[in-house]
């Protein structure tokens, strides 16, 4: 069993083998060894901890994604999230957003990669003012220079 | 939760996002904010983009090095092509961007065209004699449905054979679509000479995808440059092959003829005494070489080491090629009409890894279906002195069944084997045409690239294919059930919208060619026309 701490000051013991799905965990044990110490997770909250922890303990048998990287296997669907996953990932904004950096921060790839692809299907559709409110950022763009970008994507559109 | 404490993505992250959207959505994004604009228009991004798209990929950005110093926004602009192309033909009815009428390329019944990878390069031969090499992209700005004379397509060069032409094929100089030259083998029916070889220099870019910034592409003019010639006794010339060096001349009543234009040294593929076959399509895949028979003998040939060998002191033997393998297809209904086969049967290689190869695939015409044959490679780690490493007979995959009145005439199946364009007739006083366009899985996008070994099926039964298993799950309505039993038209569960079709009454089709790459497919007809489809 590993003990994990949050950045508020949460302690959780899990299974090795679910903690090990995070590639920085599994680092970490390698580099130490195995002590009663626990492992401070000083980006992650116990909040966040939590959501990852179950997304490991259901995934925790899945097998490993080959070492290097096959081209083939980067060529990945955008709509293929696992059911189990896309009930998982159905959750507010914030914890989505979390989740995805505790996935990069932890490196768990998978995890990384459903966040993402659950993010991308909530870009698809949306106009530009509702996708400034969903990343939270304002228009920086005079009018000329959002007329220009758009004469500059035009050759797209009308394919 | 109010907004404020939503944590802001970093950068790498929202690329990451990005990466999983079509290039529409990507490039509709610029307009979000300056941040967005840089990372909507990063190489990082399209390149990772580029990286996911399923083959084939266009042809400048093949070589993924070429397309790290490509400037951004053509990187952007053949990526985009790329992805709405290989949509295009995932999408349960793709429809052509252009139909082209090219009129009066020769006086007479077209009787072979070809397409050169990157499709700006249409070669035609036809029984006037005449042999000619065409610019499409002279083309760019002409819109679907007027017709374009020949005098208004850049004609790169034309030669008099003085002899029917029955057989022509083409390939860029080293397979390289950057070589500025090509290699041309014109294969003539009455003829003594069993076939002759051709170089043409040809102006670049060898593609034909409008880039931004780039100058409108320069037509010159230039000429067949002749190589050699195979002279035999009359062969009857009636398909021919191209691979690099080796050329393969199949006849009428005689065994195969090879010859390596660049030695000179000619040699037979050796066949059992007294059986003399009609030859419909030669493929030649290195060191083997498959052939078709109209009889529907699927015959493989290992080629002669004095044949493969590019340099004569090289040369260990003159004994010819022989049989590896043969077997013969069903022909219930009397003589196969045409027969295309794939030719990637390679895998590019990479470090360290066992060599790994294609399924070849075979596509038959015959009345009253098109079938679509597989030759599975071996799925156990081939023994690299196996003889040829793969499962032999073909396995049937898919049929696409023609209405019985329709007679199937030519086929062309693309490189990979994932797309087949067909055509078939009635020949009755008034001509009826029509085009097939079919894939035999879909969709090739967005899904796994190639089969692996361990993941591909061993299973030979004809409802398993390991190419559909390797291109992950397929909608049960646009599968392609193989149906083997002749007319057996309701036996078909694929969903008819899965294939493009385009008819005509007015001339008769003759040949058809596909280019997979820039998606254009030109089919030829008996009054000396072509038709150019861009998808």
């Amino acid at each position: 069993m590993i003990n994990l701490t949050t950045s508020d000051n949460e302690t959780f013991t899990v299974d090795k083998k679910v903690a090990e799905k995070s590639v920085l965990i599994k680092n970490m044990l390698e580099d130490v060894g195995e002590s009663d110490q626990a492992i401070p997770l000083p980006n992650v909250t116990a909040s966040v901890l939590k959501k990852v922890l179950e997304w490991c303990e259901h995934h925790k048998d899945d097998p490993a994604p080959p070492e290097n990287e096959d081209k083939d296997d980067t060529r990945k669907r955008t709509t293929d999230i696992s059911e189990w996953d896309q009930k998982f990932i159905a959750v507010d904004q914030e914890m989505l957003f979390e989740i995805i950096l505790a996935a990069n921060y932890l490196d768990i790839k998978a995890l990384l990669d459903v966040g993402c692809k659950t993010v991308a299907n909530m870009i698809k559709g949306k106009t530009p003012e509702e996708i400034r409110k969903l990343f939270n950022i304002v228009n920086d763009f005079t009018p000329e220079e959002e007329a220009q970008i758009k004469k500059e994507n035009e050759w797209a559109e009308d394919r | 939760m109010s907004s404020e404490h939503r944590p802001d993505l970093p950068t790498e992250l929202i690329i990451h996002v990005l990466e999983h959207l079509p290039p529409n959505t990507i490039l509709r994004l610029r307009c979000v904010s300056k941040q967005f604009n840089a990372l909507a228009t990063s190489r990082s991004l399209w390149l990772s983009i580029l990286a996911r798209l399923p083959p084939p990929i266009p042809l400048p950005l093949k070589d993924f090095d070429a397309a790290a110093v490509l400037p951004v926004d053509s990187l952007i602009r053949l990526t985009h092509a790329a992805y709405t192309l290989a949509s295009n033909f995932a999408s349960s009815l793709p429809v052509p961007r252009r139909t082209l009428k090219l009129k009066e390329l020769h006086q007479d019944r077209i009787t072979c065209v070809a397409i050169l990878p990157g499709g700006r390069f249409l070669f035609t031969g036809s029984v006037d004699g005449w042999i000619r090499c065409w610019d499409l992209s002279t083309l760019r700005e002409v819109k679907s449905s007027q017709p374009v004379n020949a005098s208004n397509i850049g004609r790169v060069a034309q030669l008099n054979m003085e002899v029917d032409v029955s057989a022509l094929e083409v390939q860029w100089e080293g397979g390289e679509v950057h070589s500025g030259a090509a290699i041309v083998v014109v294969g003539s029916y009455y003829s003594v000479e069993s076939c002759r070889v051709f170089r043409i220099l040809l102006p670049s870019p060898g593609h034909d995808y409008p880039l931004p910034h780039a100058p409108a592409p320069h037509y010159t003019r230039s000429s067949f440059f002749p190589l050699g010639s195979v002279v035999q006794n009359w062969c009857g010339t009636q398909s021919v092959a191209l691979e690099g060096n080796i050329v393969a001349v199949g006849g009428h009543l005689s065994p195969i003829q090879v010859f390596n234009w660049r030695t000179g040294i000619q040699s037979v593929l050796q066949v059992p005494e007294g059986d003399r076959r009609s030859v419909a399509v030669i493929k030649i895949l290195p060191p083997w070489l498959v052939s078709v028979t109209r009889l529907g003998q699927v015959e493989l040939f290992r080629l002669p080491q004095c044949v493969l060998a590019d340099d004569p002191s090289e040369v260990t033997s003159d004994a010819a090629g022989t049989l590896v393998a043969s077997h013969t297809l069903p022909i219930p209904n009397g003589p196969v009409t045409s027969v295309s086969v794939s030719s990637q049967y390679l895998y590019p290689p990479s470090m360290g890894t066992p060599r790994r190869y294609h399924p070849i695939t075979l596509l038959v015409q015959q009345r009253p279906q098109s079938t679509l044959y597989k030759i599975e490679p071996l799925v156990t780690n081939p023994d690299p002195d196996i003889e040829f490493p793969y499962n032999f007979p073909p396995t049937p995959i898919a049929t696409h069944p023609h209405p019985p009145t329709q007679l199937p005439e030519s086929a062309s199946l693309a490189a990979t084997g994932l797309r087949c364009a067909s055509t078939s007739s009635i020949r009755d006083f008034m001509p009826f045409n029509r085009l097939l366009l079919w894939s035999p899985s879909p969709p090739p996008l967005p899904i796994l690239g190639a089969p692996t070994p361990a993941s591909a099926s061993s299973e030979p039964s004809p409802g398993s294919s390991s190419l559909s298993d390797a291109l992950g799950p397929t909608p049960a309505t646009t599968r392609c059930e193989p149906t083997l039993a002749p007319r057996t038209v309701k036996d078909d569960t694929r969903d008819p919208a899965s294939v493009w079709m385009w008819e005509e009454s007015k001339d008769l089709y003759t040949e058809v060619a596909l280019e997979e790459e820039l998606g254009r497919v030109a089919v030829a007809t008996a009054r000396g026309g072509c038709w150019v489809f861009d998808f």
